[in-house]
């Protein structure tokens, strides 16, 4: 069993983990056996019933049968921590939800949003990195923090559209938040690369600029190029290139206790059980040398 | 308006193919370019998967049609769309009940009818201009679609207190072709 100490002194191999949103039973009991901890996800687990917005008791039941060896955390899309007007509500009811039935090592969100005034846009996109989304996304992490108990982790997303004037950098803004705040970090291998692919950011001097401390968890996904952009579609293995920099960011961050290999449910046919079950061996093999 | 408000509102316009905010240099900056359009697919991509994924049958028949991009899109863009796939599929279904062509409207209604079963006790009346379980076999089957019957057409109910959940009656038009 791999450690989740983060203890650098005598730093071993970070765990793994890999996602699940339910109504795969089969799936859920083979990676169970693969993986020390399990990435629920609130927004794809949940159902609507006419107003209310809850997750489904029946993918709560699923897990449970598998959960209690492993540990679990959850990682929303749904929160929008950067809407500039509020967030979603209703992303924190269904985390009230698994908090309630799971004991959650801690939980995750992306720094960005998918809701503007109200109205969905369809996608997530990255905050400007400026002292005012700052202001506003602290005062959120704080909230939560104080609502959960359990520490609570941020993941940069993908950027295609170029900076806003006077911006932040990239790491600049990530120390700030988690030195204001206390907040942890999700670093996505997959997510760097395309950064660097679609807008040429300098994956190493990003590194060599954040403070590694706060960084809890790793992401590490494989996706595709569509019209000469690199999409954080998580739809494959990781790359080579991939597992290479996952390693890298392995060696620079001393509390990083868990690299999860994440994919969409939807990419499940094209994967495939065992294309999963054997990702996971690989990702397993690669960060435990 | 603050800059972030502005700069979200304006990147929504973009992405809904709306008019932003002309007064915003960044804003024109990126309007138009090809990292814009591409996040204008992608956000439209995820909703044409999810609402092939839960409207099965209007999915079908409106990519039958080759109008089911462009159905969606002009969907997404005119509307609030909610982030929630059933949500979203209804009222995508709603939508398209006052849909001018007949068949669409009906298999639309039909579709949002049996959504709704387990959600509410509405009774739905659907007037078809074909034999409906044979549309929705063709649908199924990927087959042809019958053809409208001109002395006919069929009057189906749809509810939780329907028996069998759905029934249908076929009724002689008193005008050969109208319904």
């Amino acid at each position: 069993m791999a450690s989740v100490s983060g203890n650098t002194s005598t730093k071993a191999s970070p765990a793994l983990a890999t996602t699940y949103e339910g109504y795969d039973r089969e799936l859920c009991v083979r990676i169970a056996e693969l993986v020390d901890f399990l990435e629920l996800a609130p927004d794809g687990m949940s159902k609507t019933n006419g107003t209310t917005h809850d997750v489904r008791p029946e993918v709560m039941d699923e897990i449970a049968i598998v959960a209690p060896p492993l540990n679990l955390i959850a990682h929303g899309v749904g929160l929008s921590i950067g809407s500039f007007d509020t967030w979603n509500e209703g992303y924190l009811r269904l985390l009230d939800q698994l908090f309630e039935r799971f004991p959650l090592r801690w939980h995750s969100e992306h720094l960005g949003y998918t809701t503007v005034a109200g109205e969905n846009i369809g996608t997530m996109l990255p905050l400007p990195r400026t002292d005012e989304s700052l202001d506003l996304v602290c005062e959120r992490v704080r909230s939560l923090q104080d609502r959960y108990k359990v520490p609570f982790l941020l993941e940069h997303v993908i950027q295609l559209l170029p900076d806003v004037p006077e911006s932040y950098s990239n790491a600049e803004f990530l120390n700030e938040i988690t030195a204001r705040t206390g907040c942890g970090l999700i670093l996505d291998a997959y997510n760097l690369e395309c950064d660097r692919y679609n807008l040429g950011l300098d994956v190493a001097a990003f590194l060599g600029e954040l403070n590694m401390a706060p960084v809890r968890e790793l992401h590490v996904a494989g996706g595709t190029q569509h019209r000469g952009f690199q999409l954080d579609i998580h739809s494959g293995p990781a790359s080579e290139a991939t597992l290479a920099l996952a390693l890298d960011i392995i060696a620079r961050a001393p509390n990083l206790s868990v690299v999860t290999f994440e994919f969409l449910k939807e990419a499940i046919p094209v994967l495939s059980h065992d294309g999963i079950c054997s990702e996971l061996a690989r990702v397993r093999k690669a960060i435990s040398q | 308006m603050t800059s972030l408000e502005k700069h979200q509102r304006g990147l929504l316009a973009l992405i809904k193919h709306r008019a932003p905010d002309a007064d915003d240099a960044w804003l024109r900056q990126i309007s138009g370019s090809k990292q814009m359009e591409m996040l204008a697919e992608i956000a439209l991509w995820w909703r044409l998967y999810q609402i092939k994924e839960q409207c099965r049958y209007t999915a079908r028949l409106l990519r039958r049609l080759r109008r089911y991009e462009q159905t969606v899109k002009a969907f997404f863009e005119a509307n609030t769309t909610s982030p929630y796939i059933e949500k979203l599929s209804r009222d995508f279904l709603t939508s398209l009940t006052v849909h001018p062509d007949a068949l669409i409207s009906a298999v639309a209604t039909f579709e949002l009818a049996c959504l709704q079963i387990p959600l509410s006790s509405q009774r739905w009346r659907i007037v078809w201009d074909r034999e409906p379980t044979c549309v929705l076999l063709a649908l199924d089957q990927e087959a042809a679609i019958p053809p409208p019957e001109t002395d006919c057409h069929y009057v189906m109910q749809v509810g939780a207190d329907v028996p069998g959940r759905a029934m249908c009656t076929r009724c002689a038009n008193f005008f050969p072709g109208s319904f």
